[in-house]
């Protein structure tokens, strides 16, 4: 395998698409419940936690950027086995693959289980998989610059929605907010790893660097993708603090999607049909995302050829998300998909800073010697 | 090749799968509105307004009622008296009867906040007697949908977001949060015709009383700002003795007035945290729009004099309000939120307000300024 | 047939003129054959009838011919006849297939060669007013099916040594002569070659019209989107052509194709251009909201009134479904029916003669649907629903973009009544997906939306006015991006100065 990973011009793309692949990755169907979950630890102080958060973000950004930047054109698949050797770095890579494959397969669900219960309580989980996967299949097809396409179009065809909330803001009670400060520190921090659950996302950076045209631009449009993305969640965790009871948040598992139920136009009523399948088009990129990374891991570590693997790979989603009909059983598995992102993508990069760092310095020994 | 095969395969598995139960329009009772009641034994009783599209009728509104342990049960008893299946998609109001007010709505208001399928935009209400006779009311002055109408007289009677407009969401925000109790709109029948003629108070879920609708701007002062809004003040006629204009009725005690509240708004703060006293001043900017008695405004004094008049009234109008409801024990203008803003390091439950309400006393400051004084002077 | 004379009649030169005679007379193609006596010398003129302009073959070639004074041989004939072009053919190959061009031979007996001269007659129609593509504001003339015809509208409109007409020809059975236009110093070389090369490439028999070679050399065959630009609009094509975009002409096809073309480019029409920039701006973006329409309105109803009927405000649902109450089939039967009514009204009205097809449209749209909501099959929204979106697919400046998006409705509502709300935006999905995929020329369908090309937004989305249309679209990465230059920024002024 190789370390680098030579990429031909006509498929890279310039570094201002990391922007939008950012922010949709980020923005998922987490953050349809977002606030309750970062709201049960930090209380009305929750502001605060997505703040540390976001700069615990950007930290981990920095020391993304710090590793793919001493390789030139690596992606982590080649990172890890340049690291830690062959065997290792390709069970390491492995454990990336299967981070996505559940991340994915946690999107699936979650968003099959919204459907089903603001829209249609009888349509079949398999159904709506299905027509997901089809759509990321013929995506994913096209390759890497239809897949980025997909992530830019549908991010902009989905912002909209946000103007929606102007009638949650405007019955905001500010009062909420009041007595601010009075979490302690150690709730606020565990509302912070909530918010990076929600968060989590950019690890896809590892994956594109390679096709980035312009590799010395990155830094911008990530830094942007991640504050956007942060500013949204920031932004919905606000109103719904505002708009629920205090009392009643924690108990509210689709806050989000909740918000548009009370919106009512004199032309349009029932908002939150409109935006759970809207919701749609916020997923699709996330798919898609994911989807291209696993066939494109598949790839680089063992030589399966994309076009096979992404069948397989959809069968297996296809299969599970059929199965998994419990809401226990969701939880649980986002709850473990979560942690082991925590981990992975917050964690992880951090503790690659100085294995790259030795590994650089002992090199130039080398070479000047 | 092969995997078209398979991608044939499973678009007729699709096929198989996939056909979902229509909800065509037509074929749907689409509720209006419900009235809930409670009944002796414990019993739910709804009565349901709905629309149903027939080709052979003209009237498309129809009154259901069903009985049963829990709101879903009722439903279904109910919709054994039509041949349209039930949805509340697009339930506009929801009416609880005087005795299931009384014996608290938590338990109504959090299926509905449950329920995917309904709104929640539905503005909630109360009947002063029970629900259904207001919801069974034939009166030929009511053409359409009597949900329709309740609906209609409530959406006309307020701006966005204040009494006796109350959306599903805004009541629970109010019901949960500490330091504040909800009040509903109550409708009552007058001359057959039914009328928004109270103020429910509620503690907590339970209604303990009621107040007359003509305070509502009082009501709507304390939470949010307001403008465009009528306000009829009855003051003394004695001060005004001298300076009548011009006589037009004969009554002598009371100068009758009332004005346009071109922008209205209220600010309370804790004045002394441990002796549970409260300021609130409140200001408005009045246009005056008709008195009993024509007095001559183009006297300036005439006018100050007006607007101390006003402001007295009003002050003596929210101590006494005040009063009834810390006898009530309902904290529906929200001096708890206040309260609770100042208790830092500990979460203030709503027991413990409820224990300190009835001891809180509250400075009511009012300053009213009259800018207009119609075209006339 | 052909081929065994080719071997036979080779060498059929010098002949005696009754063998000539009989030999061409073989060919069974009305061959008008008249032999003269000139100075002891006997000369044959042959050419068919109907293929050749005999009123310009009798003043400029035979009376010239006849009053030739001294002995005739083929160089004394060319210098006698005022014509131009002449040629001398040995085979008779060659021979039979100029004849079908419209040449005249004059063959002196026993010669070794036959004096040609083109006279062609084609029949053609005088340049005519558009009948596909109309402008309110704008040139009326439109392509015919001459290819000489339109070439010299071309030229005359761009009058420009830049501007390059290559001649190539495809079909082997039936050849026919194909011109590839573009501005040499404009037009993005790769642009050019590719199409050349497609049209090269190409190893048919024949080609009856442009159109159906811009199927063949379209990027995809499989989609239901056009990917080049087809007009016959003369200053369509000139004006697309001068942005530097690619234009191809077949001999008898009123059509030309401009490629590359963007999606966005089938929503631009020249009337753009000739309006103010503001209308400009606002009629396109007319045209962008009725496709819009056109793709989602009748889905939406029938999503709408099968699952989702709480989107609806309660006041027009009272109305819609007091009218649905009547109508006994599901929502997207109803909608199938009605939508299929509309397209055999507009089949129907595209294949009647003119005046009969407005009888048609009146009949069809007002007795019928008016009939149709009586008679309790459609309700009356959907009526005007599908009226409207039916409406507005025509607002395209391009049929076939309009055709495409009336078609594409039907699998849109067949997912509606599947899905519900689920299903359309499923549809747009995989439509946006779709369009994402699409290439033309090779350059992607949805530019300059993606890749983003900010600077072109003027170009495609909006109208600027004109002084700030300096530029080319960078899109189409022309050789020469300048159009002229860009004026000098007036110095600030305050008010009054």
């Amino acid at each position: 395998m190789d370390i680098q990973l030579k990429v031909k011009k006509n498929i890279q793309f310039r570094a201002s698409y990391l922007f939008f692949i950012l922010a949709s990755t980020q923005i998922g169907v987490g953050i349809m419940g977002a606030p309750r979950y970062i709201f049960q630890y930090a209380k009305q102080d929750s502001w605060i936690s997505i703040l540390i958060s976001f700069l615990f973000m950007i930290v981990v950004m920095f020391a993304m950027l710090y590793i793919l930047r001493s390789y030139g054109s690596a992606d982590i698949f080649g990172i890890q086995v340049d690291l830690f050797g062959s065997i290792i770095g390709k069970i390491l890579g492995t454990v990336y693959i299967v981070y996505f494959l559940m991340g994915l397969m946690t999107v699936l669900l979650t968003y099959i289980e919204a459907v089903r219960l603001f829209l249609y309580p009888t349509l079949s989980p398999f159904v709506i998989a299905f027509l997901l996967l089809s759509l990321a299949i013929y995506a994913v097809y096209g390759g890497i610059r239809v897949t980025v396409g997909v992530t830019f179009l549908f991010f902009l065809l989905s912002q909209w929605v946000l103007l929606l909330l102007y009638d949650p803001v405007s019955r905001m009670e500010w009062e909420h907010f009041l007595p601010m400060f009075q979490t302690p520190t150690s709730e606020l921090l565990k509302g912070a790893k909530e918010t990076t659950f929600t968060l989590s996302g950019f690890e896809i950076v590892f994956l594109l660097y390679p096709f980035v045209h312009n590799k010395d631009q990155i830094k911008k449009p990530i830094f942007f993708g991640i504050s956007f993305a942060a500013f949204i969640l920031f932004i919905l965790t606000i109103i719904s603090i505002g708009y629920y009871s205090l009392e009643d948040l924690e108990n509210i598992e689709w806050s989000v999607l909740t918000l548009f139920k009370g919106i009512k136009y004199t032309f349009i009523e029932r908002l939150d049909y409109v935006v759970v399948v809207e919701w749609m088009m916020v997923i699709i990129p996330n798919t898609i995302m994911l989807l291209w990374g696993i066939t494109h891991g598949i790839k680089r570590l063992y030589s399966i050829p994309s076009k096979h693997s992404i069948f397989f790979i959809s069968a297996l989603l296809l299969l599970a998300s059929s199965i998994i009909k419990d809401d226990a059983h969701i939880s649980k598995l986002t709850g473990t998909v979560s942690e082991a992102g925590f981990w992975i993508v917050f964690i992880y990069p951090l503790v690659l800073v100085p294995i790259v760092w030795l590994k650089r310095k002992h090199q130039k020994q080398k070479g000047s010697r | 090749m092969r995997y078209q095969y398979i991608c044939f395969i499973l678009l007729c598995l699709l096929f198989l799968t996939g056909c979902l139960q229509s909800r065509q329009l037509e074929k749907m009772g689409v509720i209006t509105a419900k009235g809930t009641d409670a009944s002796e034994n414990g019993d739910i009783e709804l009565s349901i307004v709905l629309f149903q599209f027939e080709a052979q009728s003209t009237n498309n509104t129809k009154i259901v009622s069903g009985k049963g342990k829990t709101i879903q049960g009722a439903t279904q008893n109910a919709n054994y008296e039509t041949n349209f299946e039930l949805s509340s998609e697009k339930l506009q109001l929801e009416l609880f009867g005087r005795e299931a007010a009384e014996r608290g709505i938590h338990r109504f208001v959090d299926t509905l906040a449950r329920e995917a399928n309904s709104p929640n935009t539905m503005y909630l209400s109360l009947s002063n007697s029970t629900a259904k006779e207001i919801m069974l009311i034939q009166e030929s002055g009511i053409a359409m949908n009597i949900g329709q109408y309740l609906h209609g007289v409530i959406d006309k009677n307020a701006p966005d977001h204040l009494f006796p407009k109350i959306p599903l969401s805004t009541f629970l925000t109010s019901l949960y949060d500490v330091g504040i109790d909800p009040i509903l709109p109550m409708f009552e029948l007058e001359n057959g015709i039914p009328k928004i003629t109270k103020i429910g108070i509620f503690k907590e879920d339970k209604l303990v009383g009621e107040k007359s609708i003509e305070d509502r701007i009082l009501y709507n002062l304390m939470h949010k700002k307001i403008k465009q809004e009528t306000l009829v003040v009855t003051l003394p006629f004695s001060s005004f003795q001298k300076d009548v204009h011009r006589k037009i009725t004969q009554n002598e005690e009371n100068l009758s007035t009332s004005f346009n509240i071109l922008s209205g708004s209220s600010k309370t703060r804790l004045k002394d945290k441990k002796d549970l006293s409260f300021q609130t001043n409140i200001k408005l900017e009045l246009e005056l729009n008709e008195t009993s008695h024509e007095l001559n405004f183009k006297d300036e004094q005439v006018i100050r004099k007006l607007e101390q008049a006003v402001e007295k009234k009003l002050a003596s109008k929210y101590k006494s309000i005040l009063a009834d409801l810390q006898q009530l024990n309902a904290d529906s203008f929200g001096y708890g939120k206040t309260y609770r803003i100042h208790q830092k390091g500990k979460k203030l439950t709503k027991k413990e307000w409820h224990k300190l309400y009835p001891k809180i006393k509250v400075d009511f400051s009012v300053d009213a300024n009259i800018i207009y004084h119609g075209e006339i002077d | 047939m052909r081929k065994r004379q080719k071997g036979s009649n080779k060498d059929i030169f010098p002949s005696s003129l009754p063998t000539l005679e009989q030999i061409l007379q073989q060919q069974n193609l009305d061959i008008s054959f008249s032999t003269y006596d000139l100075h002891e010398q006997k000369v044959a003129v042959f050419f068919i009838d109907y293929l050749t302009d005999t009123n310009k073959a009798q003043a400029s070639l035979l009376k010239p011919l006849l009053a030739i004074p001294n002995q005739l041989t083929n160089s004394a004939i060319m210098n006698h006849i005022p014509l131009q072009g002449g040629e001398t053919i040995q085979s008779l190959e060659l021979i039979i297939e100029k004849l079908l061009s419209g040449t005249v031979f004059i063959y002196l007996e026993n010669e070794k060669e036959a004096l040609s001269y083109k006279l062609a007659h084609v029949e053609k129609r005088s340049p005519d007013k558009a009948e596909t593509e109309s402008l309110v504001v704008g040139p009326k003339i439109a392509f015919n099916e001459s290819i000489t015809t339109n070439m010299n509208i071309i030229r005359s409109r761009v009058q420009s040594s830049d501007l390059i007409m290559e001649p190539l020809h495809i079909g082997k059975t039936n050849s026919r002569e194909v011109r590839i236009v573009y501005m040499k110093s404009i037009a993005n070389d790769e642009d050019v070659q590719t199409i050349k090369q497609r049209i090269q490439d190409l190893d048919i028999d024949e080609v009856e019209d442009s159109i159906i070679l811009k199927q063949y050399i379209e990027d995809s065959q499989l989609s239901f989107f056009p990917q080049f630009d087809s007009t016959e609009l003369p200053d369509r094509f000139t004006y697309a052509i001068t942005r530097g975009k690619v234009g191809v002409l077949v001999d008898n096809s009123s059509t030309g194709i401009i490629a590359p073309a963007t999606l966005f480019s089938f929503l631009q029409s020249t009337e753009d251009i000739y309006m103010r920039w503001n209308e400009g701006t606002i009629f396109r973006f007319i045209r962008f909201i009725a496709v819009f329409i056109s793709f989602f309105l009748t889905p939406a109803y029938v999503a709408i009134v099968t699952y989702q009927f709480g989107i609806i405000p309660t006041q027009l649902l009272i109305s819609l479904g007091k009218s649905r109450a009547a109508v006994p089939f599901p929502p997207f039967l109803e909608a199938i029916l009605l939508e299929f009514l509309i397209e055999l009204l507009r089949e129907a009205g595209a294949r009647l003669p003119t005046k009969v097809g407005q009888t048609m449209g009146i009949v069809g749209g007002i007795v019928i649907g008016q009939a149709a909501v009586q008679a309790g099959l459609t309700s009356n929204i959907l009526i005007i629903v599908v009226a409207m979106s039916a409406l507005a697919s025509f607002t395209s400046p391009n049929y076939l973009l309009g055709t495409t998006v009336r078609l594409l409705r039907f699998p849109l509502i067949f997912l509606a009544g599947l899905f519900g709300l689920f299903g359309i935006v499923f549809g747009i999905s995989l439509l946006v997906i779709h369009l994402l995929r699409l290439k033309s020329l090779g350059r992607p369908y949805l530019l300059p939306l993606y890749p983003l090309k900010l600077k072109d937004f003027n170009k495609s989305f909006f109208r600027a006015p004109l002084p700030y249309e300096h530029n080319r679209a960078i899109s189409y990465r022309p050789k020469f991006l300048f159009r002229f230059n860009k004026k000098e920024a007036a110095k600030k002024r305050d008010i009054d100065e």
